[in-house]
């Protein structure tokens, strides 16, 4: 009976400080991300042509990439991460702008976020929302997400078509192609339910065809499974930048 | 006079062949006992969560409508079941490679499709993860389907009878890829193979012959440390010498892991159902279980890679090879193969449709007058008997007309109640005690067609009977006597012989067999 007394007594507290918890922290901010993508230091049109850095030509037909467990980073160590996945689709100007609610006000320093799909969502059969194989982000033969697409035309390029397609992907510990982004704010921003959070988040595709490996579109016009995936991922940690709006 | 007496003859006897042909398709109708898992015993814990996606009768009939639906390709000619048939364990038979759309020559033999819930991997390289993923490298393989996965959903939304199915199923008019995956492996989890002569001869119901019984000797011997029991398989991937197909250059697990040492790695695949689902290897470059044994036996002289377990094969002769396939052939389960559960249900629908709503409104239960009236009227109707038969599929029409006039009453109202209430209804002791004393099946083709259900049935009545002989007397289109030996203990807990006969009668009416109740 004692015990009894007890367990209530102090499932009772612990309810209470819960209580005290959220009221403490309900104070909420918005943080609105927007990607916009450019190639070089232009915004990427899809019917323009572009020069690689060894001067060969190209246009981009298609260029997706997904974003997740986006983490904003507090002055005091502290952080927020959001579990999400974001599907960034230069072809759908919606899917590039990001809101999230419910984040803790304070004093933010950077936002870190992976280029990718982490193994755990890899792994685990069917997935909804942005990760929704009908996305045509998938690999149906060796399971796993595509992490980014850059497709396109190039007429260095020996492939039919004069096609050059990139397809990167890979979660396993031999062949990982995820890679994790962080940008450091320019100061701190203080951020709170009445002055809300707005990043601009520049993401370069031109980057993911050089730095560290320039990309010769007559050598290697197309990388659709994990071999060399690596080289285009090392590429691409690179290809985001805040830009201050 | 003669002419229109002759038209009127015609036109009766054309009408009596077109109703002969008319099948309210009750023969398909899936319960709740039907998409029940059953732990088996010896068999480890199923790898696929079954809590997670758990099969319900129309979840399982849905799956099974689109796995036999050629809607799932690019131009609508091949479905699974194109190259995944029951009678061949869900393989193809007597086909190296299958055919997909446009003439289109797949690269690997279609495997057979059994006991998936025990997969960690598919596909002969292991590719693929998780039986939930696994149909979209079919349908979107350009050698097979050739299709989209958001294409598939597209034509699917625009098929109404399939939006009211999803709709009846998964209470969400818009079908998902989630509920379109998962139907189908509602269908997928359940064929599981487990009754072949050799289970049963491990439950003690059964026995081998003398040179099966060597071939299980032999089999532990030399091929169980891979085709490990109760599964037949390890589900490891080991590379068993039979070198690289010139044409199709598979090299195996290595497109999947990159790693050189997977190189020409293939997955062990299952023996079960092995006899029917000829030809075998990844490439389907052998046609009969003599060519395999042949491998095997020179095995140790093979110049390619070859597996380090594989290395002291022995060499076997004429007769422990007759031996060792005696016994792979007891693994064949023709209850499986034979399981009307997994049959094409053509174009039957079993659950009524819903009314199409694109809006979603939050909807008020069943008046529950309704519900009573419902359950007066599915009460009311019994399963009458001409000549001693029971007729079956009229009661079983009488119950779905109902269902359909409660439909029409309730339009605009949740129908996945009514779903409910309608198996609910099939799992009432009513209905269960209307059917109990009777077996219906169709037309059979084998001895055992007629003899099992009847098995079945003594030992669903005699928990420990022992069949001993079974006997069958008589003729199609009159009905048979099937006369079981069998013992069982008697009250006094002594073990004694005993005979039971069952009559099996047919029914001119619905042309099918009843077995009435057993003497």
């Amino acid at each position: 009976m004692n015990t009894v007394r007890k367990i209530v007594i102090s499932s009772c507290f612990v309810a209470f400080l819960a209580l005290v918890f959220s009221f403490k922290s309900s104070q909420k901010a918005k943080v609105s991300i927007q990607f916009k993508n450019y190639v070089g230091n232009a915004i990427l049109q899809l019917d323009s042509t572009y020069k690689n850095a060894l001067g060969q030509d190209f246009t981009i037909a298609n260029f997706k990439y997904y974003i997740g467990n986006i983490c904003l980073k507090k002055a005091d160590g502290k952080s927020y991460t959001v579990q999400n996945y974001f599907l960034i689709n230069e072809h759908e100007e919606d899917s590039k702008q990001i809101t999230l609610n419910d984040i803790p006000e304070g004093n933010y320093i950077s936002i870190e976020f992976i280029v990718g799909v982490d193994s755990l969502h890899n792994c685990s059969g069917l997935q909804e929302g942005a990760l929704d194989p009908s996305n045509g982000m998938f690999w149906a033969w060796n399971t796993g997400y595509v992490f980014l697409k850059l497709d396109g035309q190039a007429p260095a390029s020996k492939s039919s078509g004069n096609v050059f397609e990139y397809h990167i992907g890979g979660y396993k510990q031999t062949n990982n192609s995820i890679r994790k982004i962080t940008l450091s704010f320019k100061g701190d921003k203080i951020v709170s339910a009445a002055s809300p959070l707005s990043l601009l988040i520049k993401a370069d595709a031109l980057e993911v065809l050089k730095t560290p490996t320039i990309i010769d579109f007559s050598k290697l016009p197309s990388v659709t499974d994990t071999r060399n995936a690596a080289i285009i991922a090392n590429n691409y940690v690179d290809m985001f930048s805040l830009l201050e709006k | 006079m003669k002419k229109s007496f002759l038209a009127i003859l015609f036109s009766l006897l054309s009408l009596v062949l077109l109703f002969s042909f008319i099948d309210n398709g009750s023969y398909f109708l899936i319960t709740k006992q039907d998409v029940a898992f059953k732990k088996l015993k010896g068999f480890p814990k199923p790898l696929y969560d079954l809590e997670k996606n758990k099969p319900t009768p129309e979840g399982f009939m849905l799956g099974r409508k689109l796995f036999y639906d050629p809607i799932l390709s690019k131009d609508n000619t091949v479905s699974c079941a194109t190259c995944h048939q029951q009678f061949a364990a869900f393989a193809q038979t007597d086909h190296s490679f299958s055919h997909g759309v446009n003439g289109a020559f797949g690269k690997r033999n279609a495997p057979a499709l059994q006991n998936l819930i025990w997969r960690d991997a598919f596909m002969v390289d292991g590719g693929i993860n998780h039986l939930d993923l696994q149909p979209i490298a079919p349908i979107t393989n350009p050698l097979e389907m050739n299709e989209d996965l958001a294409s598939v959903l597209k034509k699917l939304q625009q098929n109404k009878e399939y939006v009211a199915l999803f709709k009846a199923v998964y209470n969400d008019s818009i079908i998902s890829s989630n509920h379109f995956l998962k139907s189908l492996s509602q269908f997928l989890s359940l064929l599981i193979s487990a009754d072949s002569r050799y289970d049963r001869y491990k439950r003690g119901k059964d026995t081998l012959t003398k040179s099966e019984l060597n071939g299980l000797k032999l089999f532990r011997t030399n091929c169980s440390s891979c085709h490990a029991e109760p599964l037949f398989t390890d589900n490891s991937y080991r590379s068993n010498g039979i070198g690289i197909n010139p044409v199709i250059k598979d090299s195996g697990r290595f497109l999947i892991s990159r790693l050189p040492n997977d190189l020409m790695k293939f997955k062990v695949p299952s023996l079960r159902n092995i006899e029917v689902s000829y030809p075998y290897m990844h490439d389907g470059r052998f046609y009969s279980l003599k060519q395999v044994l042949n491998h095997y036996s020179k095995i140790s002289s093979s110049k390619n890679e070859v597996d380090p377990i594989l290395k002291n094969m022995p060499t076997l002769n004429e007769q422990e090879q007759k031996d060792i396939i005696a016994f792979l052939k007891t693994l064949t389960d023709k209850a499986f193969l034979h399981d009307k559960r997994f049959m094409d249900p053509g174009t039957h629908v079993y659950f009524p449709k819903p009314i199409m709503k694109t809006e979603t409104k939050i909807v008020p239960k069943i008046n529950e007058s309704i519900i009573a009236k419902y359950k007066t009227e599915w009460e009311s109707v019994t399963l009458t008997t001409i000549d001693g038969i029971p007729q079956y599929i009229s009661y079983m029409d009488k119950l779905d007309e109902i269902t359909q006039n409660i439909s029409k009453q309730i339009k605009n109202q949740k129908n996945i109640e009514l779903e409910n209430l309608r198996s609910e209804f099939l799992d009432s002791k009513k209905h269960k005690e209307a059917i109990k004393n009777y077996i219906i099946f169709g037309q059979p083709t084998s001895k055992d067609e007629i003899i099992e259900p009847c098995k079945q049935q003594l030992k669903s009545n005699i928990n420990d009977a022992d069949i001993i002989d079974t006997k069958l007397n008589g003729q199609s289109k009159k009905g048979w006597l099937v006369l079981i030996k069998y013992k069982a203990k008697n009250k006094s807990g002594d073990i004694v012989v005993k005979t039971t006969s069952f009559d099996i009668k047919y029914n001119p009416i619905e042309k099918n067999y009843v077995v009435l109740k057993a003497n």
